[in-house]
């Protein structure tokens, strides 16, 4: 079961998935919890992904789901502590351009300045 | 007949019923009219031809008369020429019959009350009478009366005066006529009533061929082509129209000015697509407060939606009245041309700084408005002043207790060496006071400015955890605390920032026999998982921390709020920057902790493998 640690700092929602996301049931919870807090903060999300340990392609559809609404904004899905594994997974699919990556949470946040 | 507004099929009816209304009460008239005068002709024709026969009917026998008079005169045969009329007028067709001669004498008549001659005169006299015959006919008493003239010889003339029964009025042809007549004024009455309300029906029409007519000689401003609406659903249909075609307008011109957009950009990409790109808002109206362009950010903003929002008002889009009121504003000539001001969204709780500028080209104008959000910006800034306020009263206190122990040392008057001793110690204690705080408030304005790195290398624990062993078992014994180090068999290395994780470490054993009293236990206790991660729990005997506290005591500044740790020193910063170090490490610290039963924090950090898991490819 997928849980999700929510963290706010500054005006910036930090979602942090815990677990894989390896079903459709959890994808589609990952994209309405995330599609909740973009709304909600206007654009100003970032996806902490040290605990989302894998995503099948659903999850990597919920990914790009959640990027295209962020484009919305006229942002894009800032992830951070992505996985060797996720980041393989993206660089495959070719869906690199519709992410930012960051080492830490704080230089995700740093960059809506 | 249904009201307006009509849906499409109560519309489609409606238009039906007054259209066969209309055209059936013409038909009506036309077929009345028609009937009623064909009748009225034919019968007038009819009553005519009747009386024409019974003329020509009295004509003939008048002459026949005539002729026989004249031969009775020729043989001056008086009394065969009064048997003569009296024998006409007995055929019942004549009312009275006389001769007259001369200078119109009477001379012979069949009324009764006349008085004329009793023979033929010896003398005829001038005659002033007609030479040919003369009729005409009295409609007020429809009676003819006929003048026949009468040759006697070829000085001596005379004239038969035959006056007619009246003429039978004919009156089923009347009552026929007069029916047909009325027939004549219905479909009269009918057509006038059809005219009036084709009139009626048409007005709305005329009023819009006007316009059109209008708009052929150049007229093509949507306000001088609107009808008054009163004419009914066809002007207000059309008054539709042409503010669709206004909205259509306006879109074709947006999609002009994103085509001259696009041309005027670079070779790859449009402005248009870079607008459409920025992550920050863009609206674009006319000097109508109309949308003529809108980003996404913006609509996103404005919680509009892009493509359907173009070419209407901004007002129908905006629940924030400060765009209108800065939108007019700017459009006015007389204005700035620009115009900055900040916005907070209540439906976001957030804060945006909008540029509202006028652009001007040739004769056009428009006015862009500029969308930032500086919502984690003001955040920021809050955090700093916070952060300053904080620091300030910090400072203070140690800065006065060694400015004012200072003056007491420097006193010439204080000779006591014990006293200055103390001060010495005080200011010496406040000072080591001064340079941690300092230090710590270094650490959390590096982290705060994200210029904090940390130098990854391989790490081994345990002599790090000796080196902390070496360091707190003095100020334990002094203390009378226990202070147990529960170490694994073996340590694995992992992957981090020695000195980091040595000040993370240092933080929570320092905090743990700080706030644990005498006799109390201090226990360090480091575990490894099958991933090599390493958790290092520091548990203490000491005061414990509410649930209240344990929420918010990671933040900077902030200590308990037990009364029983005020007089025990502490900047609030230690736990915000072992909290901070465990994240550059991909880990974490957590609080386990019951008020008068102690705590328990957890500080986990992965170790090489693991870490390099969790590490970020950043060329993804």
């Amino acid at each position: 079961m997928m849980t999700f640690d929510l963290q706010t700092i500054g005006a910036v929602s930090v979602l942090r998935p815990v677990g894989p996301v390896a079903s459709v049931e959890d994808a589609a919870q990952f994209v309405e919890k995330s599609r909740g807090l973009v709304s909600s903060s206007m654009g100003r999300f970032v996806l902490d992904a040290s605990e989302l340990s894998y995503v099948d392609s659903s999850g990597l559809e919920a990914l790009v789901d959640i990027a295209e609404q962020l484009n919305r904004y006229g942002q894009v899905l800032k992830m951070c502590q992505i996985s060797e594994t996720m980041a393989e997974t993206i660089r495959v699919t070719q869906t690199a351009e519709s992410f930012e990556c960051f080492e830490h949470v704080q230089d995700a946040v740093r960059s809506y300045r | 007949m249904p009201k307006w507004p009509f849906h499409s099929d109560q519309l489609t009816q409606a238009r039906g019923v007054v259209s066969i209304s209309s055209g059936l009460l013409v038909v009506i008239a036309v077929i009345t009219l028609f009937v009623g005068g064909l009748t009225w002709h034919t019968l007038g024709e009819l009553r005519q031809a009747v009386r024409q026969q019974r003329v020509d009917a009295l004509t003939q026998s008048v002459e026949l008369v005539a002729s026989q008079t004249e031969l009775a005169l020729q043989d001056h045969d008086f009394s065969r020429i009064r048997r003569l009329l009296i024998d006409a007028q007995a055929t019942g067709h004549y009312q009275r019959l006389s001769i007259e001669y001369g200078d119109q004498q009477l001379l012979l008549s069949t009324d009764l009350g006349s008085e004329y001659r009793q023979n033929l005169p010896a003398n005829w006299g001038e005659s002033s009478l007609p030479v040919e015959r003369k009729s005409r006919f009295d409609p007020a008493i429809h009676r003819l009366t006929i003048h026949e003239p009468l040759q006697v010889s070829e000085h001596q003339n005379a004239v038969l005066i035959a006056e007619s029964m009246p003429f039978p009025r004919l009156e089923m042809l009347w009552r026929f006529q007069l029916a047909s007549k009325i027939m004549v004024l219905s479909g009269l009455v009918m057509g006038l009533l059809a005219i009036l309300q084709l009139r009626q029906r048409t007005a709305p029409l005329f009023a819009i061929r006007s316009a059109l007519c209008s708009y052929a000689q150049g007229h093509t401003s949507t306000h001088s082509l609107l009808v008054s609406s009163q004419f009914g659903p066809e002007a207000r249909a059309f008054n539709d129209l042409l503010q669709e075609r206004d909205a259509l307008v306006s879109r074709l011109d947006l999609m002009d000015c994103e085509n001259t957009i696009s041309s005027i950009g670079s070779d790859t990409f449009g402005l248009s697509s870079i607008c459409a790109a920025l992550s920050h808002g863009m609206i674009v109206l006319d000097t109508n407060l109309n949308i003529i362009y809108l980003n996404s950010s913006g609509a996103a903003y404005l919680g509009a939606d892009p493509s359907m929002s173009i070419g209407k008002s901004l007002e129908s889009i905006d629940t924030e009245e400060s765009f209108m009121k800065a939108a007019s504003s700017i459009l006015n000539p007389d204005a700035a041309r620009k115009q900055v001001f900040e916005i907070e969204l209540e439906h976001s709780s957030s804060i945006l700084r909008a540029t509202c500028s006028r652009v001007s080209r040739d004769q056009d104008t428009i006015c862009l408005i500029y969308l930032e959000d500086i919502t984690q910006q003001r955040h920021a800034d809050k955090s700093l002043n916070v952060f300053i306020a904080q620091a300030t009263h910090e400072l203070r206190t140690p800065l006065t207790n060694i400015r004012l122990y200072t003056e007491e040392a420097m006193d010439s008057e204080v000779t006591d060496e014990k006293f200055r001793s103390e001060a010495f110690n005080m200011i010496s204690s406040e000072s080591r006071r001064l340079e941690r705080l300092v230090s710590d408030m270094l650490c959390v304005s590096e982290l705060e400015a994200g210029s904090m790195q940390i130098r990854k290398e391989s790490v081994r624990p345990e002599s790090m955890f000796e080196e902390l062993e070496r360091d707190y078992s003095a100020q334990a014994q002094a203390k009378e605390i226990v202070l147990n180090f529960d170490m694994p068999p073996k340590f694995p290395t992992i992957e981090g920032d020695r000195d980091r994780l040595g000040q993370a470490i240092h933080n929570l054993i320092g905090n743990a026999l700080k706030y644990t009293p005498t006799k109390g236990t201090v226990t360090v206790k480091v575990d490894f998982d099958e991933m090599d991660s390493m958790t290092v729990s520091v548990s203490d005997t000491g005061i414990g921390i509410s649930k209240e506290d344990q929420k918010r005591i990671f933040e900077r500044f902030c200590r308990a709020s037990d009364q029983r740790i005020e007089s025990i020193a502490g900047t609030g910063l230690g736990l915000t920057i072992t909290q901070e170090i465990a994240k550059m490490h991909a880990g974490d610290l957590v609080v386990e902790s019951e008020l008068d039963q102690g705590s328990t924090f957890i500080l986990t950090i992965p170790s090489g493998r693991s870490a390099q898991n969790n590490a970020v490819n950043k060329a993804a």
